[in-house]
């Protein structure tokens, strides 16, 4: 098995600043915005027969296996549901990489 | 709701077939050459193809100071696990072209898919493969 998990992290439009920022507050180097919509009825409002769905931003970033959990806590801390991106965040085990360069992160070090 | 026949037992699908794993594979690359992915995909029999648009998150100084696209195409697709390694090498080879060709791709295993003819579908298996063993039990 491979050492990295996927990290998706759902937040309100435009808070993904705060989401890459506590990222890389715990080792994650970079990541991949996506635009999505969320389906939550209470959030869907009308205004003048318009209908205004919540825009929401996805962001993957890969990550080695040993800070996942340090960056899934920094994350929840900056771009929880108590901050104003409102995000949710999960990671995936992954299989195989491709196209990641420099040496692969070993749990040693980054046993603090 | 019971799908078993009146008066035949159920055996579930996977005691009487040959699983073939499938992948949820993430291929990120710049802007414009989503179109490589898509071919690469379609070589190795990938069932679904999606592609999606979106942005790196480096800042846009750092992007224009080392040259670096900003704008992403992310391509999900859902191929077998047993073209994975030739898809890898092939990716890894365009990746290697240039800079400007660089780009990312992981796996992540599917653990259950809803329906035994979409599972057929998704793995390219022929609609009436015949079961490995008639009584249900595994090959040896």
């Amino acid at each position: 098995m491979n050492n990295y998990e996927c990290i998706t992290c759902i937040v309100n439009h435009g808070y993904t600043d705060l989401v890459m920022e506590s990222a890389k507050k715990a080792g994650a180097t970079g990541g991949t915005v996506l635009s999505a919509r969320g389906t939550g009825n209470k959030e869907i409002s009308e205004f003048f027969g318009v209908k205004v769905t919540p825009e929401k931003d996805i962001v993957l970033i890969l990550v080695p296996k040993a800070i996942r959990d340090k960056v899934l806590t920094s994350v929840n801390e900056g771009a929880g549901m108590t901050t104003k991106g409102m995000g949710i965040a999960f990671s995936m085990p992954v299989s195989d990489v491709v196209g990641i360069s420099g040496p692969e992160t070993t749990s040693e070090e980054h046993k603090d | 709701m019971s799908e078993t026949v009146p008066g035949r037992d159920f055996v579930p699908y996977e005691q009487t077939h040959r699983l073939r794993p499938l992948l949820l594979v993430t291929t990120i690359v710049p802007e414009g050459q989503s179109g490589y992915v898509i071919q690469l995909n379609n070589e190795n029999e990938a069932a679904i193809c999606c592609v999606c648009h979106g942005k790196g998150t480096i800042s846009a100084e750092m992007a224009l100071a080392l040259s670096l696209p900003t704008k992403k195409e992310v391509v999900f697709s859902l191929i077998r696990a047993d073209r994975w390694g030739v898809y890898k090498g092939q990716l890894a080879q365009r990746f290697s072209v240039s800079k400007m060709a660089k780009g990312i791709a992981y796996a992540i295993p599917v653990d259950s898919v809803a329906g035994i003819s979409i599972y057929k579908m998704l793995t390219n298996t022929r609609l009436f493969e015949k079961p490995i063993s008639a009584k249900g039990g595994k090959k040896k």
